[in-house]
């Protein structure tokens, strides 16, 4: 499955080190591994002494909210798209790190879509599971198409509103 | 058994197209193949979701028509499909 | 009005180009159409019928006359020579090409204008009133906040794939000629104890299958804290929403499930934590985007030959009559251009008319153009001297029939004659009823009473608040019309109620009539047929059209 990995503020076709992991399986011994809220809720305490990367994986009726106080010990929060109309995990992404400042990896799987990951992007998504069968190098173009933002969001891109108030001899000429 | 024909629009400009005998899309409805029975309408779908997949055609189903006078006149049961065969009721601009 | 600077010219353009770069991939396989449908909807394209229909955003239905021209550019080169306006004060080209909707939209946006979300689960164009600016009882031009939302909305990262539509509409007046309360959002300007503009703000209207009105959620919310307010609804309605049943899933039916004081508490503890951010407005860009609107020149008129050409001309007596609005400019007027001629098809008009008209609101009313929820358009700025002329010229276009919220002015959607989810034909019933009821009219002098017709449940006319409400289904593979009456969009805002069994195409002229004629006999001096209504009830109406069984 192609990934894109926007992490260093430029988009890489990157090769995923991590490995999710089903319920009920054995986490890999020698590689970061993803596993469902369900199970995180069921084994935290019991993963502890992991001495490598976790990270937690939600669908998109779950909440953010629910592991509010894991955060610090996740690197990563995969929210899944499980179709193409379903964008209740665009809020969780802009809650993640506008509000309680997750610094780890937010990644978007499922039906990730060329034309919806540079929305993505802006709400704090920084590493992208394609759909299977895309092209990883041709969707990470969707990043240049649209170089105007009017809303304020987790990116840090100045908002039309912004560029136009700037002091005169910081603005940005047409 | 009804009597029944495919029917879809094509991708680039959204014209409404029948499905005819040969498998070809024509913009009229004379020309589609007139199919009856669940075996014919079955093979014939499947041929015509093959276009689909293709891209060609959007939006493949079928539709049942009236079984007076066939080999004068094909008409869909459907108001809305006669719509589609035959445009729109009203003149316009 | 608004122009576009630099920054949202580069947005339209760039955003063609990529809907460029979509329909190549569709049309080259690397995209399938389950994939590339959401994308078409968010550019306005949707698949009718016949063809692709193009939605193109008339934001707040203003339009500069260089913009009424290239629509006739793009009715004359992509289309059949006309177009359509609808009830969202939007414009429809019904028989568009696949390859071509990049090439319309590039042209769109060489004219300041997109069709950016007039589809899709997204936030749609805002409306609002389309005297906005020029009205006498207005509390404020509610526009420049409308554009503030246009721009807010447009691209919104967040709420581009919510549970369903999403529709703004905002009054500045309290007298309301936006309908603001079947929005899913309605915001009515309102002052504060201190002088300051704001809004009251309302929440979970709409129609379709399931009518609603909204309910109030703030009593008034400070103008700087407006966009903060609209992401904290918009947030709780993407989290909260019913994403499981496309017909439960507008915020209406969240806000009548959880009630709206349970509503308001989680908006407002989630306004609380965004509301001093970067959301809020600052006076800088308010005021840029408030000088846009700024009135026009004014020029000195007189009123003196207006009184008299009245006097010589019974037919213009009877247009300036019909469809002037007092405009708070002394010696101006705002006209509305009718685009219902009897028998014609409501909304409708050719390129032909698209630049007549444009240059007639060159020459009478600032270069500028309005359209209406009702599907007409308005001249909003003419001096009372010269309304005689623009009458002649307009009556000589045919776009001077003096029916504004009269019986022949009817609200009607394409229905099956154009559009994919109809159930029943719309135009010809109001071609049937315009042709019919314009003799009545005549005779019997019938005041404000609005027709509306749907062609299907999703009510795209609004068949629920019109005076005489009309909506098609398919019953038995027959077009069934079935009727309500007393339903208002105005500040007595008030859902229609159904009358009894529905009629066939054949009989719906005739029950009509037989509901007007009706009334007739119960009419108090001069009372519309609304205020009739609301005083009988609906005994005598049912009694007339069904008898005693």
């Amino acid at each position: 499955m192609p990934l894109i990995d926007y992490g260093n503020g430029n988009p890489a076709i990157a090769d995923d080190a991590w490995t999710h992991v089903a319920d009920g399986a054995a986490l890999p011994p020698d590689r970061p591994a993803t596993i469902s809220l369900e199970r995180w809720k069921a084994e935290r305490d019991g993963l502890s002494g992991r001495n490598l990367p976790l990270g937690v994986r939600l669908e998109s009726h779950e909440r953010i909210e629910e592991i509010l106080p894991d955060l610090p010990r996740l690197a990563l929060i995969a929210l899944d798209f499980p179709n193409l109309n379903d964008g209740r995990h665009f809020t969780t992404a802009r809650l993640l790190r506008e509000r309680y400042r997750f610094g780890g990896q937010v990644r978007a799987t499922g039906q990730v879509l060329r034309d919806q990951i540079d929305l993505m992007r802006r709400c704090g998504f920084d590493a992208f599971e394609l759909a299977p069968g895309k092209d990883g190098a041709s969707a990470a173009a969707a990043f240049e198409e649209i170089s105007v933002v009017y809303q304020p969001a987790a990116d840090t891109r100045p908002t039309a509103a912004q560029r136009r108030n700037r002091p005169p001899e910081q603005a940005v000429a047409g | 058994m009804a009597q029944l024909v495919i029917t879809g629009n094509r991708l680039q400009d959204g014209a409404v197209v029948w499905r005819g005998p040969a498998g070809d899309w024509s913009q009229d409805i004379r020309r589609a193949a007139i199919l009856a029975g669940e075996e014919a309408l079955a093979e014939s779908l499947g041929a015509a979701r093959l276009d689909e997949a293709s891209g060609r055609i959007i939006g493949v189903y079928e539709v049942e028509i009236e079984t007076q006078d066939v080999r004068v006149r094909v008409v869909p049961a459907r108001l809305r499909e006669r719509i589609r065969a035959g445009g729109p009721t009203v003149s316009f601009a | 009005m608004y122009a576009y600077d630099a920054l949202d010219d580069r947005l339209v353009r760039e955003r063609a180009a990529q809907f460029r770069g979509q329909v190549a991939r569709r049309i080259s396989g690397a995209l399938s159409e389950d994939e590339f449908k959401p994308l078409r909807l968010r550019n306005g394209l949707y698949l009718q019928l016949h063809a692709y229909m193009l939605r193109v955003a008339i934001p707040y239905g203003l339009l500069n006359a260089d913009q009424l021209r290239a629509l006739a550019r793009i009715a004359r080169r992509y289309d059949r020579g006309y177009g359509h306006f609808t009830t969202r004060q939007n414009i429809q080209f019904n028989w568009i090409r696949l390859e071509d909707a990049p090439d319309i939209l590039e042209d769109l946006a060489a004219a300041g204008m997109h069709a950016i979300q007039t589809s899709g689960n997204c936030i749609r164009n805002t409306t609002t009133d389309q005297f906005a600016g020029v009205a006498a009882d207005e509390i404020e031009d509610p526009r420049p906040w409308a554009e503030i939302i246009r721009q807010w909305s447009t691209l919104h990262p967040e709420f581009s794939f919510l549970p369903r539509k999403f529709k703004v509409a905002i009054s500045g007046s309290p007298n309301d000629r936006a309908a603001i309360a079947v929005h899913d959002i309605g915001l009515s300007m309102a002052r504060a104890p201190d002088g300051g503009t704001g809004f009251r703000v309302w929440v979970g209207g709409g129609l379709g299958r399931t009518p609603m009105l909204a309910e109030a959620i703030r009593d008034f919310l400070p103008g700087e804290d407006l966009l903060s307010y609209l992401e904290a609804i918009l947030r709780v309605y993407n989290a909260e929403g019913r994403r499981d049943n496309l017909y439960k899933s507008r915020i209406k039916i969240l806000v009548s499930a959880l009630g709206i004081d349970r509503f308001r508490e989680l908006v407002e503890a989630e306004w609380a934590l965004i509301r001093d951010s970067a959301l809020r407005l600052n006076e800088a860009e308010i005021s840029r985007i408030r000088a846009q609107f700024a009135p026009p020149a004014y020029e000195v008129a007189e009123a003196r030959q207006f009184a008299a050409r009245r006097m010589e001309d019974t037919a213009f007596a009877r247009w300036s009559t019909a469809n002037l609005f007092s405009h708070k400019q002394p010696g101006y007027a705002a006209v509305t251009v009718s685009l219902k001629p009897a028998g014609g098809i409501p909304g409708d008009i050719t390129a032909n008319q698209m630049v007549a008209l444009a240059d007639l609101a060159d020459e009478y009313s600032c270069g500028e153009i309005r359209v209406t929820h009702r599907q007409n358009l308005v001249l909003a700025h003419v001096r009372q001297d010269r309304l005689y002329d623009l009458w002649r010229a307009l009556d000589s276009l045919d776009l001077a029939t003096p029916n504004l919220m009269r019986v022949t002015d009817i609200v009607a959607c394409p229905g099956l004659d154009f559009c994919g989810l109809a159930t029943a034909r719309s135009i010809p019933v109001a071609q049937r009823l315009s042709e019919r009821l314009a003799e009545i009219d005549e005779r019997h002098d019938l005041g404000e009473l609005t027709i509306n017709i749907s062609g299907c449940i999703n009510s795209c006319a609004h068949h629920h608040v019109g005076h005489i409400g009309i909506l098609g289904l398919e019953k038995a593979g027959a077009e069934s019309y079935q009727v309500t009456l007393g339903g208002s969009s105005a500040e007595d805002a008030s859902l229609g109620k159904i009358i009894g069994r529905g009629f066939s195409a054949d009989e719906i002229v005739a029950a009509i009539e037989t509901i007007i004629l009706t009334w007739l006999e119960q009419r108090r001096d001069g009372e519309r047929f609304l205020d009739s209504l609301r005083r009988t009830g609906p005994a005598p109406f049912r009694e007339a059209l069904y008898g005693q069984d």
